[in-house]
């Protein structure tokens, strides 16, 4: 069977002036469709370089990254906007709502450019908003604002859902509900979900472990025995 | 700290120099145009100071002489006075055309001539020319005067030639205009400097005064000054006239009685000349009489003489010409005889030729006979060679035959041996039952086994031999193989008996038993017989061979033998033909001999014959030579006989032509004699007449000097000021322009770039309030960190400051100096002048403007506690705006639009500075381009729809009823239409306001010159104790109609008039008066003496304008087509204000946006960011950004319209020019193009912005917040 996301051999190098850093080195994975996939390791352990590969808000110096048979390291600016635009949810630490924007507006403005996108209303309703649909951000709690932020992706009806640290501006509990919603959404509705964070304790909820470490990847593989969010402690 | 300061304007360096630009922007502006008024009229007073400009023009009609200026100079308060010729004149162009010049004479103490190029004239024939209307390149060219002029003005000059020599800039002409005259098409072109001794004049036509003391150009100080010494240079003036007219009289007075003198010795000496003429005539008319008669005589005896000598030339000639026949007779008999002796002659030579040729026939024949017979004795010789060659072949081919023939038999023997022994063999195969080949196989097939067999079977057969009992008979071994091959032999089957034993003992593998051995002995004999067989077949085959290679040499040999028989049948049949050639030979050479035998004899007879015709034709020859000698004799003679005959002819005829020429010398020297006496008679007429013509032509110039001297009118004087020079006023009043415009742009201009610096330090210092947090946290007190943005925002005003006051006061002063000297010929570039009050004002108030701003908003993020400013500013609330409240509007607006109005309500204080900064712009344009529009089209309206007339006659004196109806008839080809008027300037007062005016007073036939209308509707002409004023005129004094005015004269004469009509005028303020209103008024008419004078249609106006000059009584003519043109250029130079202010408008649009655009991107930086990552793409991204860019500028455009129309009422109220109106209106276009540019602005504005857009990197939006 073919894998949804397959990494061959990524590698990632900044040249600052003549000092040249490197993020990745010869990285290689795969994830299935449907899977709950966390990626973890220490801040600068390259996880984000990897998000934003994977996001298609950056390019990689060497190798492949294919994502349901298409190979996104290939693309060009253009058709990487268009992949973002259409194949890519994004839930952003620090949830990046328009502020100027009421929740309902915020899932709207991503709606706006899909092809396919689902009902605002409904996706805010599937998040457990639907009551604080014409608030505006600054009017909502850290968790309401990330389970906006999460509706705006899942509004797009992407392909593969990319968090970046989704609890990590959040207390414990209302962390805990974001990643419940998460992995709900994940079991309901089929959707790969790649999750990006530094805390160990998350890996228990996932199908699928990579651990990073200084750019390569230290170990990866399945998680058996798959926690349910609310048995997760940290 | 102060690192962090330094630190932060490097790294905000954009930001930093945009606050710099525009605090220069504005400084400059403001400096800039307030002092340029200042240069440029401290420039020009410096100039006129370094070229001792006039302070008094005096002007006399019996000009000044050295006196005269001596007595000006000598007053106290008169620095320099200085007496100067103006003469205009006709000079031929560069073109050939006839242009007008004024040529004036150089002056030294007033007025001096500033030469730009090349040297001063220092001789009569040398001049300077106008810098404007010649080059350098014209420099040593001539300027010659035109024959056109009339004889008074070139016996103005000395000269008529004039050397440029240099060219120069006269303080008289300041701008480009040079004044207008009567001559040629009325306008001077240019001026030309002569030195004095160039004019012929003893007098001077100007006398210019220089005062002692000075002040500012166009001060009320200079007006006092020369108010001052006015009454005291008026007395002397008047007393320098008086004086002038009295020794001129007294001058005239004398020479006209030297004139009266001298007339009445003429007569006298005109009386006595006469009579001696007559006298003389008489004498000379004998004299010729005389002659005649002599003539005649010699006439008469010259015939004669002519006939004799005809007579006697005809005899001689006649004798002569006989003895000329004979001769010619004899030649013709000698020429037969000649003739004759040729015939002969060339007989004889033919036969001679026939002889030889004879000869040479024989010799011929001889040659040929010899060479026949030496050929036949050859061929004899061959033909016996041949016969017995062919004998010696005959007999060799005979014994070849019989050599073939026995060769043939022996081969025939050897073929039937060979056949029969071919046969044999093959009988003996047939009988073996097998062929050649198969024995030839069996032989290579055994060849190796045989061999084998006889090296083992052969020592074996004689070992088995040698044991065998002796009864079988076998002796050897060879006998043993016999037996033993032949199966049939008896012995046979005992021996096999004997030797199997014998073998299997052996034990040979080969050949283990007796079956075996007759094998092998079979296989022996066989091959050996095979062997045998083979070699007899090969002995046949050699046989066969050698036969063959016999049959053919025998068939090549009986070839030989054939070819041979022919050849030699061949040779017989050639010798039997030979021998028949040569017999045929013998007899032909017989008959040859005797042929030529005879022929010699023939040739021997006429060789005889020949030589007796030579005798006779020498015979011949001897009697023609001597016949010839007698002919030459004759011929001789007969040409001495002619030759004398012709020279006594020709004496005699040279004798007559002699005595003819001397005749007709005679008859040229009579008539010469008649015509010197008929001139002289011619002559002395025409003096005397002349004479007489001379004495009256005194007379007449007498009675005219004495009738001129009665007309000699007592001069009249003119004290003239410097505002009576055109350049001087002018310059006046486009200063003034400048600096009406400078009192309001630069002060809007200033305003709108202290806000946008308000703006942007408010804004930095709110984007830093982390920062300040932190360092509050880290300890610095509050003076500290407000010091650090006051320093900002100090360094970028105090920077912006500098360069622009220093840029502006620099700039400025130089771009309308450059501008305006187009139109001014000032040779000296501007003064830098730097006004320290403006300096200090200008930057007190933008240090103000920054760090009161600063500080302000310092204060309040200071009051907050470190925590909380550490802490980011809670997001500004987004807020439902009013028009969400009309969800009708609300719902149609598409999503991404609705982002876009709610952020452009979110930040109320961007929203006002944009528009504000955009709609300053607007207004700036607008208002540029309304000050066009207001007066670009002033002078067409003034002198298209309001002034009809085409120039303004004044006249020397006031003109009656009759004086008017004559000027009408006498002018008509150069006047359509005239209306007389009382022409005057007055001062009106309203109220408190005072203004001077020009009074018209004359009836209501005005307004066929004038069209007197206020907007569409037209203004009727005033009536009694009425006033009609001009629109400009109402304004300043703030009368409308019914208000009453006072009108003062120059006489201290008041008229009170009541306004019944304010009427559209734009040059100069009028007041119209009918002249019964004067009377009333005053008591008295008025004098008329100025005309509006309109040319036929058609017409060159300033023709026209030169010949009413011409007209007497006409003092001046001004031609509205020159005020017009002044008008105009004056206006222009307001075109280059407009374009200034336009590219000062779209600066400030540009820094204005640029600032706000970049405020915007910087404080959404993250948000943008998301949004790229949500997918949008750069369009748009941009449009996202953009669209409240546009909606803003759209705002402000609209917000600068309303203001600009309010700003350009302002301007166009502060801009006055003296004596001109002018319409406050906008032109729709105007404000199309000012939205227009405003748009342009923004457009490149965002797309500058656009790139930075773009390079917001994604990564922005995983950032935390600060």
């Amino acid at each position: 069977m073919e894998h949804f996301i397959e990494a061959i051999a990524v590698s990632k190098v900044y040249t600052t002036g003549s000092v040249e850093t490197r993020a990745l080195h010869d990285v290689s994975f795969t994830v299935e469709q449907g899977e709950i996939c966390v990626i973890v390791g220490a801040s600068g352990a390259g996880k984000t370089t990897l998000l934003n590969i994977l996001g298609g808000m950056d390019t990689l110096t060497s190798g492949h990254i294919f994502l349901d048979g298409q190979e996104i390291s290939a693309y060009n600016q253009k058709q990487l906007t268009t992949y973002r635009r259409y194949d890519i949810g994004f839930v952003f630490q620090f949830y990046n709502l328009i502020p100027n924007l009421t929740a309902l507006e915020n899932v709207e403005l991503a709606s706006q450019i899909c092809l396919d996108p689902l009902d605002p209303m409904e996706v805010l309703r599937q998040v457990g908003l639907e009551h604080r649909a014409g608030n505006f951000p600054a009017q909502l709690s850290g968790g309401e604002q990330q389970r906006v932020a999460i509706a705006r992706a899942l509004a797009k009806n992407p392909k593969l859902l990319l968090c970046d640290e989704p609890t990590g501006a959040l207390d414990y509990a209302t962390g805990k509900a974001v990643l419940k919603l998460l992995q709900d959404t994940c079991r309901r509705t089929g959707m790969t979900i790649v999750i990006i964070t530094h805390n160990k304790a998350l890996t228990a909820m996932a199908d699928r472990v990579i651990s990073i470490k200084s750019g390569t990847i230290s170990s990866m593989g399945r998680n058996e025995h798959v926690t349910p969010v609310e048995d997760i402690d940290w | 700290m102060l690192k962090l300061s330094f630190r932060d304007i490097r790294t905000t360096l954009g930001k930093f120099l945009a606050i710099a630009a525009i605090i220069a922007l504005g400084v400059g502006l403001f400096a800039g145009l307030r002092v340029s008024r200042t240069a440029m009229v401290n420039t020009g007073d410096q100039y006129l100071q370094d070229l001792l400009f006039y302070d008094y023009r005096l002007l006399s009609t019996l000009g000044f002489t050295d006196e005269d200026v001596a007595a000006f100079r000598g007053l106290p308060f008169v620095a320099a006075a200085e007496g100067s010729l103006t003469q205009d004149a006709l000079y031929t162009a560069a073109d050939g055309s006839d242009q007008v010049a004024s040529f004036l004479s150089l002056t030294t103490q007033v007025n001096r001539a500033d030469l730009t190029a090349g040297r001063m004239p220092q001789t009569a024939g040398e001049c300077l020319a106008d810098a404007d209307a010649f080059t350098e390149a014209d420099l040593g060219t001539t300027l010659t005067l035109s024959d056109a002029n009339d004889q008074d003005t070139l016996d103005a000059f000395s000269g008529r030639q004039f050397t440029i020599v240099g060219l120069a800039v006269s303080p008289l002409y300041l701008n480009y205009e040079r004044g207008s005259t009567s001559l040629g098409n009325g306008t001077v072109s240019c001026f030309v400097y002569l030195p004095r001794e160039a004019f012929s004049a003893d007098y001077y036509t100007e006398l210019y005064v220089r005062l002692g003391r000075t002040a500012p150009l166009y001060s009320e100080a200079y007006d006092a000054l020369t108010d001052q010494y006015e009454p005291q240079m008026e007395s002397l003036l008047n007393l320098r006239a008086d004086l002038r007219y009295q020794t001129l009289y007294n001058d005239a007075r004398t020479e006209l009685d030297d004139g009266w003198a001298e007339l009445e010795d003429a007569r006298a000496a005109y009386t006595e000349g006469r009579l001696e003429a007559e006298e003389a005539l008489w004498d000379g008319r004998e004299e010729l009489d005389d002659a005649r008669d002599e003539l005649d005589d010699g006439w008469a005896a010259w015939q004669e003489g002519w006939d004799t000598l005809l007579a006697e030339t005809d005899a001689a000639q006649q004798l002569l010409e006989e003895n000329r026949r004979q001769l010619e007779d004899a030649l013709s008999e000698l020429e037969d005889g000649e003739a004759q002796y040729a015939d002969g002659a060339a007989r004889l030579e033919d036969g001679e030729q026939q002889y030889q040729e004879g000869l040479a026939a024989y010799l011929d024949a001889v040659a040929a006979y010899e060479d026949g017979k030496a050929l036949y004795e050859e061929s004899l010789a061959a033909y016996e060679d041949g016969v017995a060659q062919y004998q010696a072949g005959l007999a060799s081919y005979q014994a070849g035959l019989t050599q073939y023939e026995s060769g043939r038999s022996q081969y025939q023997s050897g073929l039937q041996q060979y056949q029969l022994g071919a046969a044999r063999l093959e009988q003996q195969l047939a009988a073996a039952g097998t062929t050649i080949e198969a024995l030839r196989a069996l032989v290579a097939e055994n060849q190796a086994a045989v061999a084998l067999l006889r090296r083992t079977l052969e020592p074996l057969a004689e070992t088995l031999a040698a044991q065998l009992p002796p009864s079988l008979g076998i002796a050897d071994g060879t006998a043993l193989l016999e037996v033993l091959a032949n199966e049939a032999d008896p012995a046979y089957p005992l021996l096999a008996s004997i030797l199997d034993p014998v073998l299997a003992a052996l034990g040979n593998p080969l050949l283990p038993d007796t079956a075996a051995l007759h094998q092998a002995a079979l296989l022996l004999a066989q091959y050996d017989q095979a062997e045998a067989a083979l070699d007899a077949w090969a002995q046949l085959e050699d046989s066969r061979q050698v036969l063959e290679a016999t049959a053919a040499r025998l068939e090549t040999s009986e070839a030989q033998l054939t070819a041979a028989k022919e050849q030699l049948d061949d040779t017989e049949a050639q010798l039997n033909e030979a021998q028949a050639l040569l017999a045929d030979s013998a007899r032909e050479m017989e008959a040859g001999r005797v042929q030529l035998e005879a022929a010699q004899a023939e040739l021997e007879a006429s060789r005889r014959e020949l030589d007796d015709g030579w005798a006779e034709t020498e015979a011949a020859r001897q009697q023609l030579d001597d016949s010839w000698q007698q002919y030459q004799d004759g011929t001789a003679a007969l040409a001495a006989g002619q030759a004398q005959l012709d020279a006594e002819a020709a004496a005699g005829r040279a004798q007559l032509e002699d005595s003819l020429q001397e005749l007709e010398d005679g008859e040229w020297a009579y008539t010469d004699g008649v015509r010197e006496y008929q001139s002289g008679r011619q002559e002395a007429q025409d003096q005397l007449a002349e004479a007489s013509d001379e004495i009256r032509d005194g007379q007449a110039e007498l009675e005219d000097g004495e009738a001129e001297l009665a007309d000699l009118a007592y001069p009249e004087v003119y004290l003239l000021g410097r505002e009576a020079n055109v350049g001087y006023v002018c310059f006046e009043n486009d200063t003034n322009i400048v600096s009406s415009v400078a009192r309001v742009f630069p002060l809007f201009f200033f305003l709108v770039a202290a806000l946008v610096c308000i703006t942007t330090m408010t804004r930095m210092v709110e984007d830093e309030r982390t920062k300040i947090g932190v360092l509050k946290a880290l300890g610095y007190s509050n003076g500290a960190i407000m010091g650090k943005y006051l320093l900002y925002a100090a360094s970028a005003s105090l920077l912006g400051c500098l360069v622009g006051y220093l840029a502006g006061s620099w700039l400025f002063p130089r771009v309308f100096w450059v501008v305006y000297g187009i139109m001014y010929s000032f040779h000296c570039p501007i003064e830098f002048v730097l006004d320290i009050g403006l300096a200090f004002s200008s930057i007190g108030l933008y240090l103000l403007c920054a760090l009161g701003s600063t500080w302000m908003v310092c204060r309040t993020s200071l009051k907050e506690v470190a925590a909380e400013l550490i802490r980011p500013k809670a997001p500004k609330v987004g807020k439902r705006i009013l028009l969400e409240r009309i969800p009708l509007l609300w719902r149609h607006l598409s999503f991404l639009h609705k982002v876009s109005v709610r952020n452009i309500f979110r930040y109320k204080k961007r929203l006002f500075m944009m528009v504000l900064g955009i709609g300053g712009c607007t207004a700036l344009l607008l208002t540029g381009f309304g000050i066009r529009d207001s007066i670009s089209n002033i002078v067409d309206y003034q002198f298209d729809e309001i002034s009809l007339y085409d120039s303004q006659v004044t006249f020397q004196d006031a003109m009656s009823t009759q004086d008017q109806a004559a000027f009408l008839r006498d002018c008509t080809p150069s006047v359509e239409r005239a209306v007389f008027f009382h022409g005057a300037t007055v001062d009106v007062s309203a109220g408190d306001t005072t203004t001077s005016v020009n009074l018209v007073v004359a009836g209501d036939d005005m307004a066929q010159v004038w069209d007197f209308h206020r907007g569409d509707s037209p203004v009727a002409y005033p009536g009694d104790g009425e006033a009609m004023i001009t629109v400009g005129l109402a304004e300043r004094l703030q009368v409308s109609v019914g208000d009453t005015l006072t009108v003062r004269d120059g006489d201290n004469r008041v008229m009170t008039v009541t306004v019944s009509g304010i009427f559209d005028n734009y040059v100069y303020h009028y007041l119209f008066l009918t002249p019964e209103t004067a009377r009333e008024q005053l008591g008295e008419a008025l004098d008329v003496q100025s005309a509006y004078v309109v040319s036929p249609s058609g017409a060159d106006p300033h023709q026209a304008a030169a010949q009413l000059l011409d007209y007497e009584g006409v003092a001046a003519v001004s031609v509205n087509a020159d005020m017009r043109d002044r008008m105009g250029s004056t206006l222009s130079s307001l075109d280059y204000v407009v374009v200034l202010i336009i590219l000062c408008a779209g600066s400030l649009a540009f820094i204005v946006l640029y600032n706000l655009t970049n405020i915007n991107i910087t404080e959404r930086i993250r948000e943008i960011a998301t949004i790229k990552v949500l997918g949008f793409y750069p369009g748009e991204t941009a449009a996202y950004v953009f669209r409240e860019n546009v909606v803003l500028t759209g705002l402000g455009a609209l917000a600068g319209i309303a203001l600009g129309r309010l700003l350009h009422a302002y301007v166009m109220a502060q801009i006055r020019i003296d004596m001109m109106h002018f319409e406050v209106r906008v032109a729709p276009l105007s404000y199309l193009f000012s939205f227009a540019l405003t748009f342009v602005f923004a457009a490149v504005v965002n797309a500058v912005m656009y790139r930075k857009l773009q390079k917001i990197p994604m990564a922005e939006s995983l950032k935390s917040i600060e």
